[in-house]
């Protein structure tokens, strides 16, 4: 018998590692820090730099004002798609999940929306596009929407039909059944669809900036390749992951801690 | 208030295409402050005929009268305690009950106060605060039945609500739904497959036959409240309704 608990009677006699599990998400990012130290002393910098000049280069690119410019066109072009392919997935998903028509006319544009490569995209919006902040949009869009879809027909196949059941005969009315039933069964979906979205979204518009557009993290690396800096290629990498934790780590744990707290309070 | 289904028939497509008679022609009265079992054996169509009392599921003909007029579903205050709790594990213990109260038309203000009264009465005022999830099985059920108890219901329809729990569970909780019931004397419908359970709790008891299910016999129970389980009365109505069911006495076995 163990409890999850972290009330202050649980955590006597744990493990320092069980009282801050802070110190674990902190021991993993030392780890990889020092793994790729140590392999790093063995090559030339040019082949692969170490941590420590890496970033001092993501400390002067912070400093140069470059780091803002370029994450701001890199993440708002993120942020336009993931949102726009959101709203159109939760509409798609939720009438796949309750009409069956519509599950079996939407599930081949599904399938083949997520065996077409992003990069043939990529291409494709620059082609029709040009070199515009509607290319790279457009390819986050078609790129999340049948993924993110996916998982909100799923959530809303797996809904409780027994508690709305109880709901109708308590008289409650479609508003109320929405907020108070549907939706909170939804949410673990819509918080795995944001995560695993947004982490494709960065990967895909890396792909469009670095292919046609003038500005941008993807833009960046690629010009880094062309002077033929690593460091300039690690140091833009990294900037760019270490938004991604924040918003993971800032963002999405603590939403994900409030919304599902319930659980937590199953004893095993 | 009296409740009476006149002629009730209903089917239900089946995959093949066919259809499934559930219930043919059921015909019952449930008097003012009356306290009505329905027993069958499993999945004989017993929970269909309080679906269709509470207006989720409609009848292929016949009618659910209320007071001898046509009733309109949507007017009369149904609780309904299911076999499972069906609780909302996202929301504490007071909050499910104050979910039915808001659904009912109440103020949230007073859904608060009445969802604390009705969670004292079934003696889980300490738990309001928790989730479902850390409570007991027959805790959950509690829950359940101070949520339908406190929108005030003008009938109470219950489905086997102690067919999960231990015996000894159960045996507690009839005893407080009689106490509650006794004071509010609203009626009740009570479906069950324990002939025992249903002579204990029951004015009058309905037997069903198998599927389609009709109503075979009409049992009224006319001993004193303050029943005793082991009361030797009680055990010769149960062998009466065994009986009906076509249920033999499980002989021991002799050498």
């Amino acid at each position: 018998m163990k409890s999850s608990s972290s009330s202050a009677e649980a955590a006597q006699g744990a493990s320092i590692w069980q009282r801050w599990p802070a110190l674990v998400y902190l021991a993993s990012l030392l780890t990889m820090l020092l793994v790729w130290h140590g392999i790093s002393r063995f090559f030339p910098p040019a082949l692969l730099p170490g941590p420590i000049p890496v970033f001092a280069r993501v400390w002067e690119i912070i400093v140069s004002g470059q780091f803002v410019v370029h994450m701001v066109a890199t993440v708002g072009r993120v942020v336009a798609g993931f949102v726009l392919a959101f709203v159109v997935s939760i509409g798609v998903g939720i009438f796949m999940g309750v009409n069956r028509t519509a599950e079996r006319f939407f599930e081949p544009n599904i399938v083949v929306g997520l065996t077409i490569p992003s990069l043939a995209w990529s291409v494709i919006a620059l082609m029709w596009f040009g070199i515009s902040e509607l290319a790279p949009v457009f390819t986050v869009f078609v790129i999340l929407q049948p993924l993110i879809t996916v998982n909100i027909w799923q959530g809303t196949k797996a809904l409780d039909h027994e508690v709305i059941e109880m709901a109708r005969a308590f008289r409650a009315g479609r508003a109320m059944v929405i907020r108070d039933v549907v939706i909170p069964q939804l949410v673990p979906y819509l918080l795995a669809a944001t995560r695993f979205g947004l982490s494709l979204a960065w990967k895909v518009v890396v792909i469009a900036e670095l292919l046609g557009l003038s500005n941008g993290i993807g833009y960046m690396i690629h010009y880094s390749f062309g002077i033929f800096s690593m460091l300039d290629v690690f140091a833009w990498t990294i900037s760019f992951t270490l938004v991604m934790l924040a918003v993971e780590y800032g963002l999405l744990k603590p939403l994900e801690a409030r919304v599902a707290g319930w659980r937590r309070a199953v004893v095993l | 208030m009296q409740i009476a289904l006149r002629g009730i028939h209903k089917e239900f497509p089946r995959e093949n295409g066919g259809t499934l008679a559930v219930l043919r022609d059921v015909t019952l009265t449930v008097g003012t402050g009356e306290f009505c079992c329905v027993v069958g054996t499993s999945g004989c169509g017993k929970s269909t005929i309080l679906n269709i009392v509470a207006g989720l599921t409609p009848p292929d003909s016949g009618q659910v009268l209320v007071d001898d007029a046509r009733v309109d579903s949507s007017r009369i205050r149904i609780g309904y305690v299911f076999q499972k709790p069906r609780l909302l594990n996202w929301k504490s213990v007071q909050d499910n009950v104050a979910f039915a109260l808001k659904a009912s038309g109440v103020s949230a203000a007073e859904a608060r106060q009445r969802a604390r009264h009705y969670l004292d009465l079934v003696g889980l005022a300490q738990f309001e605060d928790e989730f479902p999830l850390a409570l007991s099985g027959g805790m959950q059920q509690r829950v359940a039945i101070a949520r339908a108890l406190a929108i005030e219901p003008d009938l109470l329809l219950m489905d086997e609500p102690f067919s999960h729990l231990d015996e000894l569970t159960a045996r507690g909780l009839r005893a407080e739904l009689l106490r509650i019931w006794q004071q509010a004397r609203k009626p009740v419908m009570f479906v069950t497959h324990n002939a025992l359970e249903a002579v204990y709790l029951a004015d009058q008891v309905l037997i069903l036959s198998g599927r389609p299910a009709t109503i075979m016999k009409t049992l009224r129970v006319g001993l004193p409240r303050e029943r005793e389980m082991e009361d030797p009365r009680l055990l010769a109505l149960q062998r009466e309704i065994l009986d009906a069911l076509g249920i033999t006495p499980a002989t021991a076995v002799r050498q």
